[in-house]
Protein backbone atom coordinates (compact mmCIF):
# COMPACT_ATOMS: atom_id res chain seq x y z
CA UNK A 1 0.00 0.00 0.00
CA UNK A 2 0.98 3.30 -1.08
CA UNK A 3 1.78 5.59 2.83
CA UNK A 4 1.30 9.46 2.39
CA UNK A 5 1.45 11.96 4.88
CA UNK A 6 -1.91 14.42 4.77
CA UNK A 7 -1.93 17.44 6.85
CA UNK A 8 -4.49 17.41 9.24
CA UNK A 9 -5.94 20.26 11.66
CA UNK A 10 -7.25 18.00 14.94
CA UNK A 11 -8.62 20.35 17.06
CA UNK A 12 -11.52 21.93 15.47
CA UNK A 13 -15.08 23.83 17.55
CA UNK A 14 -18.39 24.53 15.96
CA UNK A 15 -21.60 26.32 16.72
CA UNK A 16 -22.61 22.89 18.76
CA UNK A 17 -20.24 25.09 21.52
CA UNK A 18 -18.90 27.89 21.53
CA UNK A 19 -17.09 27.72 17.67
CA UNK A 20 -18.19 30.11 14.96
CA UNK A 21 -18.17 27.59 12.05
CA UNK A 22 -20.84 25.44 11.37
CA UNK A 23 -19.99 22.18 10.58
CA UNK A 24 -20.46 23.13 6.75
CA UNK A 25 -18.51 26.47 7.04
CA UNK A 26 -15.84 24.51 8.81
CA UNK A 27 -15.47 21.92 6.17
CA UNK A 28 -15.13 24.16 3.30
CA UNK A 29 -12.32 26.71 5.50
CA UNK A 30 -10.58 23.55 6.20
CA UNK A 31 -10.48 22.98 2.05
CA UNK A 32 -9.59 26.29 1.56
CA UNK A 33 -6.38 25.79 3.83
CA UNK A 34 -5.36 22.74 2.13
CA UNK A 35 -6.61 20.39 5.11
CA UNK A 36 -7.13 16.68 3.83
CA UNK A 37 -8.82 16.00 7.06
CA UNK A 38 -10.00 17.54 10.24
CA UNK A 39 -10.83 16.17 13.99
CA UNK A 40 -14.70 17.75 15.31
CA UNK A 41 -13.85 18.51 19.19
CA UNK A 42 -16.99 20.59 20.57
CA UNK A 43 -17.03 20.99 23.99
CA UNK A 44 -18.90 17.88 25.80
CA UNK A 45 -21.17 17.79 22.69
CA UNK A 46 -21.09 15.49 19.81
CA UNK A 47 -24.77 16.93 18.06
CA UNK A 48 -22.23 18.22 15.19
CA UNK A 49 -21.45 14.66 14.19
CA UNK A 50 -24.89 13.80 12.62
CA UNK A 51 -24.48 16.78 10.14
CA UNK A 52 -21.19 15.40 8.61
CA UNK A 53 -22.61 13.55 5.50
CA UNK A 54 -20.15 13.05 2.83
CA UNK A 55 -17.82 15.61 3.59
CA UNK A 56 -15.20 15.92 0.72
CA UNK A 57 -12.42 16.11 3.33
CA UNK A 58 -12.17 13.12 5.54
CA UNK A 59 -14.06 14.12 9.57
CA UNK A 60 -13.00 12.32 12.74
CA UNK A 61 -15.61 12.41 14.85
CA UNK A 62 -14.87 13.10 18.38
CA UNK A 63 -15.42 15.36 21.89
CA UNK A 64 -13.68 17.61 24.24
CA UNK A 65 -13.95 16.94 27.62
CA UNK A 66 -14.19 20.44 28.94
CA UNK A 67 -13.86 19.38 32.66
CA UNK A 68 -13.42 21.20 35.56
CA UNK A 69 -9.84 19.41 35.83
CA UNK A 70 -8.56 19.44 32.23
CA UNK A 71 -9.64 19.07 28.46
CA UNK A 72 -9.39 16.17 27.20
CA UNK A 73 -10.06 14.51 23.45
CA UNK A 74 -11.92 11.22 23.55
CA UNK A 75 -11.44 10.52 19.66
CA UNK A 76 -13.87 8.35 18.23
CA UNK A 77 -15.48 6.54 21.24
CA UNK A 78 -18.98 5.25 20.85
CA UNK A 79 -19.48 4.74 23.94
CA UNK A 80 -21.17 7.74 25.98
CA UNK A 81 -19.17 8.37 29.19
CA UNK A 82 -19.81 10.71 31.94
CA UNK A 83 -17.28 14.17 31.74
CA UNK A 84 -19.27 15.66 34.30
CA UNK A 85 -17.67 13.32 37.42
CA UNK A 86 -14.10 13.30 36.24
CA UNK A 87 -12.46 14.19 39.43
CA UNK A 88 -8.36 14.21 39.31
CA UNK A 89 -7.72 10.67 40.57
CA UNK A 90 -9.97 8.78 38.65
CA UNK A 91 -9.07 10.00 35.69
CA UNK A 92 -7.54 6.79 34.42
CA UNK A 93 -10.68 5.02 35.35
CA UNK A 94 -12.44 7.58 32.90
CA UNK A 95 -9.78 7.16 30.00
CA UNK A 96 -10.09 3.17 30.37
CA UNK A 97 -13.96 3.71 29.51
CA UNK A 98 -13.39 5.69 26.60
CA UNK A 99 -10.45 3.10 25.19
CA UNK A 100 -13.38 0.38 26.25
CA UNK A 101 -15.42 2.16 23.61
CA UNK A 102 -13.02 2.20 21.03
CA UNK A 103 -11.89 5.68 21.39
CA UNK A 104 -8.68 6.84 21.45
CA UNK A 105 -7.30 9.57 24.38
CA UNK A 106 -5.75 13.09 23.92
CA UNK A 107 -4.35 15.21 26.59
CA UNK A 108 -4.78 19.00 25.47
CA UNK A 109 -3.06 21.88 26.15
CA UNK A 110 -1.99 20.57 29.22
CA UNK A 111 0.08 23.80 30.65
CA UNK A 112 -2.78 26.30 29.79
CA UNK A 113 -3.84 28.29 32.27
CA UNK A 114 -6.97 26.96 33.93
CA UNK A 115 -9.75 28.86 36.03
CA UNK A 116 -10.86 31.13 35.97
CA UNK A 117 -8.73 32.55 32.88
CA UNK A 118 -9.74 29.19 30.99
CA UNK A 119 -11.87 26.94 32.54
CA UNK A 120 -10.45 23.68 33.12
CA UNK A 121 -7.53 24.42 30.61
CA UNK A 122 -5.06 23.65 32.63
CA UNK A 123 -4.47 19.25 33.00
CA UNK A 124 -4.78 18.51 37.19
CA UNK A 125 -5.59 15.41 36.55
CA UNK A 126 -3.38 12.61 38.72
CA UNK A 127 -2.75 10.31 35.64
CA UNK A 128 -1.50 7.07 37.62
CA UNK A 129 -0.79 5.00 33.84
CA UNK A 130 0.15 7.24 31.02
CA UNK A 131 0.17 4.54 28.75
CA UNK A 132 -3.53 4.86 28.29
CA UNK A 133 -2.80 8.71 26.97
CA UNK A 134 -2.77 7.94 22.84
CA UNK A 135 -1.53 11.57 21.82
CA UNK A 136 -0.41 15.04 23.68
CA UNK A 137 -1.33 18.43 22.10
CA UNK A 138 2.34 19.18 21.97
CA UNK A 139 1.57 22.87 20.27
CA UNK A 140 -1.53 24.73 20.67
CA UNK A 141 -2.65 27.69 19.05
CA UNK A 142 0.32 29.17 17.47
CA UNK A 143 4.23 28.97 17.21
CA UNK A 144 5.60 26.95 20.19
CA UNK A 145 9.11 29.26 20.54
CA UNK A 146 6.23 32.23 21.21
CA UNK A 147 4.54 30.32 23.72
CA UNK A 148 5.09 29.30 27.13
CA UNK A 149 2.73 26.41 27.65
CA UNK A 150 3.92 24.79 24.33
CA UNK A 151 7.37 24.64 25.89
CA UNK A 152 6.45 22.83 29.39
CA UNK A 153 4.58 20.36 27.10
CA UNK A 154 7.32 19.62 24.65
CA UNK A 155 9.21 19.01 27.98
CA UNK A 156 6.66 16.86 29.58
CA UNK A 157 6.27 14.76 26.38
CA UNK A 158 10.10 14.06 26.34
CA UNK A 159 9.78 12.73 30.22
CA UNK A 160 6.96 10.61 29.65
CA UNK A 161 8.85 8.96 26.42
CA UNK A 162 12.06 9.10 28.60
CA UNK A 163 9.97 7.01 30.81
CA UNK A 164 8.74 4.43 27.69
CA UNK A 165 5.60 5.84 27.03
CA UNK A 166 4.84 5.65 23.47
CA UNK A 167 2.82 8.85 23.47
CA UNK A 168 2.19 10.54 20.15
CA UNK A 169 2.54 14.55 19.43
CA UNK A 170 -0.41 16.27 17.53
CA UNK A 171 -1.03 19.95 17.13
CA UNK A 172 -3.88 21.41 17.60
CA UNK A 173 -5.18 24.99 16.29
CA UNK A 174 -8.30 25.04 18.76
CA UNK A 175 -9.79 26.12 15.33
CA UNK A 176 -13.42 28.06 16.69
CA UNK A 177 -13.30 30.92 13.94
CA UNK A 178 -11.01 31.74 11.16
CA UNK A 179 -10.71 35.47 12.74
CA UNK A 180 -7.30 36.26 14.04
CA UNK A 181 -6.28 33.48 13.42
CA UNK A 182 -2.39 32.91 12.09
CA UNK A 183 0.13 30.62 10.60
CA UNK A 184 -2.61 29.13 8.53
CA UNK A 185 -0.03 26.19 6.87
CA UNK A 186 0.36 25.10 10.58
CA UNK A 187 -1.19 21.45 10.77
CA UNK A 188 -0.40 17.82 11.84
CA UNK A 189 0.68 15.68 9.21
CA UNK A 190 -0.55 12.21 9.22
CA UNK A 191 0.99 9.28 7.29
CA UNK A 192 -1.64 7.05 6.18
CA UNK A 193 -1.95 3.89 4.17
CA UNK A 194 -3.28 4.74 0.99
CA UNK A 195 -6.31 7.48 0.80
CA UNK A 196 -7.09 9.31 4.07
CA UNK A 197 -10.25 8.54 6.11
CA UNK A 198 -11.06 9.40 9.54
CA UNK A 199 -10.09 5.87 10.46
CA UNK A 200 -6.85 5.93 8.75
CA UNK A 201 -6.22 9.33 11.11
CA UNK A 202 -7.07 7.69 13.88
CA UNK A 203 -4.83 4.65 12.97
CA UNK A 204 -2.14 6.77 12.03
CA UNK A 205 -2.15 8.50 15.70
CA UNK A 206 -2.53 5.40 17.60
CA UNK A 207 0.54 4.50 15.51
CA UNK A 208 2.19 7.26 16.09
CA UNK A 209 2.65 8.63 12.59
CA UNK A 210 2.69 12.39 13.14
CA UNK A 211 4.55 15.45 12.42
CA UNK A 212 3.18 18.67 13.65
CA UNK A 213 4.46 21.88 11.36
CA UNK A 214 4.13 25.05 11.21
CA UNK A 215 4.09 24.70 7.39
CA UNK A 216 6.35 22.18 5.57
CA UNK A 217 6.34 18.51 5.68
CA UNK A 218 9.21 17.17 7.29
CA UNK A 219 10.16 14.00 8.28
CA UNK A 220 12.97 10.99 8.29
CA UNK A 221 13.72 7.52 7.12
CA UNK A 222 15.62 4.65 7.63
CA UNK A 223 15.49 2.21 5.00
CA UNK A 224 11.83 0.88 5.07
CA UNK A 225 11.49 2.74 8.62
CA UNK A 226 9.56 5.70 9.52
CA UNK A 227 8.26 8.08 12.46
CA UNK A 228 6.31 6.27 14.64
CA UNK A 229 8.40 2.94 14.30
CA UNK A 230 10.73 0.42 15.75
CA UNK A 231 14.30 0.56 14.37
CA UNK A 232 17.75 -0.97 15.65
CA UNK A 233 20.39 -0.43 17.68
CA UNK A 234 24.14 0.89 15.94
CA UNK A 235 24.73 2.95 13.20
CA UNK A 236 22.00 4.29 11.26
CA UNK A 237 21.78 5.95 7.75
CA UNK A 238 18.81 8.96 8.19
CA UNK A 239 17.27 10.01 5.06
CA UNK A 240 15.08 13.51 5.44
CA UNK A 241 12.36 14.74 3.63
CA UNK A 242 11.85 18.38 3.69
CA UNK A 243 8.70 19.73 1.29
CA UNK A 244 7.01 23.20 0.82
CA UNK A 245 4.47 22.50 -1.61
CA UNK A 246 1.57 22.35 0.33
CA UNK A 247 2.64 26.41 1.49
CA UNK A 248 3.39 27.44 -1.90
CA UNK A 249 0.13 26.29 -2.87
CA UNK A 250 -1.18 27.99 -0.67
CA UNK A 251 0.76 30.94 -0.98
CA UNK A 252 1.46 31.65 3.01
CA UNK A 253 2.94 35.00 3.57
CA UNK A 254 5.29 33.87 6.06
CA UNK A 255 8.22 32.96 5.56
CA UNK A 256 9.86 30.02 6.79
CA UNK A 257 13.48 29.43 6.67
CA UNK A 258 15.34 26.14 7.87
CA UNK A 259 18.55 26.67 9.39
CA UNK A 260 19.25 23.32 11.18
CA UNK A 261 17.87 20.03 11.47
CA UNK A 262 18.35 17.99 15.53
CA UNK A 263 17.90 14.42 15.59
CA UNK A 264 17.06 14.54 19.45
CA UNK A 265 16.96 11.39 22.27
CA UNK A 266 15.94 10.65 26.14
CA UNK A 267 15.85 13.48 28.25
CA UNK A 268 15.06 15.83 25.25
CA UNK A 269 19.01 15.71 24.49
CA UNK A 270 20.27 16.69 20.71
CA UNK A 271 22.21 13.81 19.14
CA UNK A 272 23.42 15.44 16.25
CA UNK A 273 22.95 18.78 14.12
CA UNK A 274 22.87 18.53 10.40
CA UNK A 275 22.48 21.16 7.89
CA UNK A 276 18.97 20.90 6.49
CA UNK A 277 20.30 21.81 3.16
CA UNK A 278 22.30 18.32 3.45
CA UNK A 279 19.49 15.47 3.96
CA UNK A 280 20.70 12.53 5.25
CA UNK A 281 23.54 11.55 7.91
CA UNK A 282 24.54 8.39 9.64
CA UNK A 283 23.95 8.17 13.44
CA UNK A 284 24.72 6.07 16.40
CA UNK A 285 21.39 4.77 18.13
CA UNK A 286 21.71 3.24 21.28
CA UNK A 287 19.47 0.36 22.91
CA UNK A 288 16.57 1.09 24.34
CA UNK A 289 16.11 4.65 24.13
CA UNK A 290 13.91 6.58 21.47
CA UNK A 291 14.95 9.56 18.99
CA UNK A 292 13.04 11.82 16.82
CA UNK A 293 13.86 15.16 14.52
CA UNK A 294 13.00 18.54 15.06
CA UNK A 295 13.85 21.12 12.32
CA UNK A 296 14.59 24.69 13.60
CA UNK A 297 15.23 27.85 11.97
CA UNK A 298 12.90 31.38 11.66
CA UNK A 299 9.76 31.89 10.75
CA UNK A 300 8.82 35.96 9.83
CA UNK A 301 12.83 36.74 10.23
CA UNK A 302 12.50 35.87 13.98
CA UNK A 303 15.24 33.13 14.62
CA UNK A 304 15.42 30.20 16.49
CA UNK A 305 12.01 29.02 15.90
CA UNK A 306 10.99 25.59 16.08
CA UNK A 307 9.62 25.41 12.72
CA UNK A 308 8.61 20.98 12.84
CA UNK A 309 8.59 18.43 15.28
CA UNK A 310 8.12 14.25 14.30
CA UNK A 311 6.97 11.84 16.78
CA UNK A 312 9.14 9.29 18.09
CA UNK A 313 10.58 6.33 16.82
CA UNK A 314 12.32 3.62 19.23
CA UNK A 315 14.94 2.00 19.34
CA UNK A 316 15.27 -1.46 20.33
CA UNK B 1 -46.69 22.76 30.85
CA UNK B 2 -43.93 24.05 33.03
CA UNK B 3 -42.11 20.98 34.47
CA UNK B 4 -39.88 22.66 36.83
CA UNK B 5 -39.26 26.35 37.86
CA UNK B 6 -36.12 26.87 40.32
CA UNK B 7 -34.67 30.47 41.03
CA UNK B 8 -31.54 29.84 43.36
CA UNK B 9 -28.30 31.68 44.20
CA UNK B 10 -24.18 30.14 43.57
CA UNK B 11 -20.89 31.07 45.18
CA UNK B 12 -17.22 30.78 44.65
CA UNK B 13 -17.50 27.88 46.87
CA UNK B 14 -19.39 25.60 44.14
CA UNK B 15 -17.06 26.43 41.47
CA UNK B 16 -16.09 23.16 39.62
CA UNK B 17 -19.11 21.11 40.56
CA UNK B 18 -22.65 20.02 39.25
CA UNK B 19 -26.13 20.91 40.54
CA UNK B 20 -28.65 18.13 39.30
CA UNK B 21 -32.23 18.79 38.61
CA UNK B 22 -34.29 15.70 38.01
CA UNK B 23 -37.29 16.16 36.58
CA UNK B 24 -40.46 13.69 35.70
CA UNK B 25 -41.22 13.89 31.77
CA UNK B 26 -45.26 11.70 32.41
CA UNK B 27 -45.62 11.09 29.05
CA UNK B 28 -44.16 11.28 25.78
CA UNK B 29 -43.92 15.05 25.25
CA UNK B 30 -43.55 16.44 21.41
CA UNK B 31 -40.58 18.94 22.89
CA UNK B 32 -38.77 20.28 25.96
CA UNK B 33 -37.81 23.81 26.50
CA UNK B 34 -34.98 24.80 28.71
CA UNK B 35 -34.25 28.45 29.69
CA UNK B 36 -31.35 29.16 31.54
CA UNK B 37 -30.51 32.53 33.12
CA UNK B 38 -27.49 33.83 35.11
CA UNK B 39 -26.22 37.00 36.75
CA UNK B 40 -23.91 38.92 36.49
CA UNK B 41 -21.35 37.81 33.80
CA UNK B 42 -18.57 39.54 34.12
CA UNK B 43 -16.47 40.40 36.86
CA UNK B 44 -16.29 44.82 37.64
CA UNK B 45 -14.76 44.67 40.75
CA UNK B 46 -10.97 45.01 39.57
CA UNK B 47 -9.34 44.43 42.54
CA UNK B 48 -10.87 40.88 43.10
CA UNK B 49 -10.13 39.98 39.77
CA UNK B 50 -6.75 41.09 40.07
CA UNK B 51 -6.43 39.05 42.81
CA UNK B 52 -8.40 35.97 41.06
CA UNK B 53 -6.19 36.44 37.70
CA UNK B 54 -2.48 36.90 39.67
CA UNK B 55 -3.50 33.56 41.14
CA UNK B 56 -4.82 31.75 38.66
CA UNK B 57 -0.84 32.63 37.05
CA UNK B 58 0.86 31.62 40.02
CA UNK B 59 -1.15 28.41 40.41
CA UNK B 60 -1.03 27.06 37.07
CA UNK B 61 2.42 28.58 35.34
CA UNK B 62 4.74 28.37 38.70
CA UNK B 63 8.25 29.18 38.39
CA UNK B 64 7.09 30.72 34.65
CA UNK B 65 5.07 32.88 36.28
CA UNK B 66 7.25 35.85 35.08
CA UNK B 67 6.64 34.54 31.50
CA UNK B 68 2.98 36.11 31.92
CA UNK B 69 1.28 39.45 30.75
CA UNK B 70 0.16 41.45 33.14
CA UNK B 71 -2.96 40.83 35.24
CA UNK B 72 -4.82 43.78 33.29
CA UNK B 73 -4.45 41.45 29.47
CA UNK B 74 -6.49 38.64 31.12
CA UNK B 75 -9.50 40.99 31.53
CA UNK B 76 -12.77 40.90 32.02
CA UNK B 77 -13.27 37.68 34.05
CA UNK B 78 -16.00 36.17 33.62
CA UNK B 79 -18.40 33.91 35.30
CA UNK B 80 -19.59 30.39 33.18
CA UNK B 81 -22.30 28.23 33.97
CA UNK B 82 -23.31 25.46 31.15
CA UNK B 83 -26.47 23.70 30.96
CA UNK B 84 -25.72 19.89 30.24
CA UNK B 85 -29.28 17.30 29.96
CA UNK B 86 -29.59 13.72 30.39
CA UNK B 87 -32.89 11.94 29.44
CA UNK B 88 -33.54 8.41 31.09
CA UNK B 89 -31.07 6.65 29.26
CA UNK B 90 -28.41 8.79 28.29
CA UNK B 91 -26.41 12.47 27.57
CA UNK B 92 -28.49 14.70 25.48
CA UNK B 93 -25.86 16.46 25.74
CA UNK B 94 -24.34 20.56 26.62
CA UNK B 95 -24.50 24.08 25.51
CA UNK B 96 -20.77 24.72 26.05
CA UNK B 97 -20.86 28.69 25.33
CA UNK B 98 -20.75 31.89 27.20
CA UNK B 99 -23.84 33.03 26.72
CA UNK B 100 -25.63 33.97 30.40
CA UNK B 101 -29.10 33.73 28.34
CA UNK B 102 -30.14 30.57 26.56
CA UNK B 103 -32.83 28.69 24.95
CA UNK B 104 -32.65 25.05 24.37
CA UNK B 105 -34.93 22.66 22.97
CA UNK B 106 -35.10 19.22 22.73
CA UNK B 107 -37.37 17.20 20.09
CA UNK B 108 -37.72 14.32 17.98
CA UNK B 109 -37.11 16.28 14.94
CA UNK B 110 -34.61 19.10 15.83
CA UNK B 111 -32.65 19.95 18.76
CA UNK B 112 -30.98 23.15 19.61
CA UNK B 113 -27.01 22.57 19.31
CA UNK B 114 -25.34 21.03 21.48
CA UNK B 115 -27.80 18.72 22.02
CA UNK B 116 -28.85 15.39 20.21
CA UNK B 117 -32.07 15.36 18.81
CA UNK B 118 -34.52 12.20 19.31
CA UNK B 119 -37.82 11.01 21.16
CA UNK B 120 -38.97 12.94 24.36
CA UNK B 121 -39.12 9.94 27.06
CA UNK B 122 -41.01 9.55 29.14
CA UNK B 123 -39.05 9.13 32.90
CA UNK B 124 -36.91 11.11 34.88
CA UNK B 125 -34.76 13.76 33.07
CA UNK B 126 -31.89 15.64 34.66
CA UNK B 127 -30.99 19.06 34.15
CA UNK B 128 -27.49 19.78 35.33
CA UNK B 129 -25.96 22.83 35.66
CA UNK B 130 -21.53 22.55 35.57
CA UNK B 131 -20.03 25.26 37.17
CA UNK B 132 -16.86 25.96 35.11
CA UNK B 133 -16.13 29.34 36.78
CA UNK B 134 -17.95 31.25 39.49
CA UNK B 135 -15.84 34.81 39.67
CA UNK B 136 -18.16 36.55 41.48
CA UNK B 137 -19.47 37.04 45.05
CA UNK B 138 -22.48 35.37 44.18
CA UNK B 139 -24.29 34.53 40.87
CA UNK B 140 -28.24 34.58 40.91
CA UNK B 141 -29.64 32.13 38.36
CA UNK B 142 -33.19 30.86 37.02
CA UNK B 143 -33.82 27.81 35.40
CA UNK B 144 -37.35 26.71 34.19
CA UNK B 145 -38.09 23.52 32.50
CA UNK B 146 -41.16 23.42 30.06
CA UNK B 147 -42.74 20.65 27.86
CA UNK B 148 -44.32 21.32 24.99
CA UNK B 149 -44.72 21.84 21.24
CA UNK B 150 -42.46 24.87 20.80
CA UNK B 151 -41.55 23.73 16.84
CA UNK B 152 -43.11 26.11 13.94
Amino acid sequence: MNKKWYACEMHCHTVHSDGDFTVPSLIETALARHLDGIQITDHNAVSAHAEVTDPPIAVLKSIEWTTFFGHMHAMDCKKDIDWRDAVPDNIDEKMRAVHEGGGLVGVCHPFQLGTPICTGGRWQYNVKDWALVNYMEIWSEGCPFMNTPNRRTLDLWHSLLDKGYRITPTFGRDWHRSTRDVYHSACTYLLCDGEITDMKMKQAVKEGRTVISMGPLFYFTIGEKTVGDEVSAGEQEIEFTLNFERMKEMGVSEKVTPKTIKLVSNGGKTLKEIDPTCLHTKITLKESSWFNAELWGSIDGKEDCLIALTAAAYVN
Amino acid sequence: MLLLEEKFTVYPKNEKTNMSFPFEVAEEAKALKFTFSYSPKVLTDNERAKRLIEENIKNDAGEYADEYPSWQEFLPLKNLITLSVDDPFTYRGCAHRQAEHMEHIISESFASPGFNKGKVQSGQWKAVLNLHGIVTEKVDCHLKIEAGDFLE
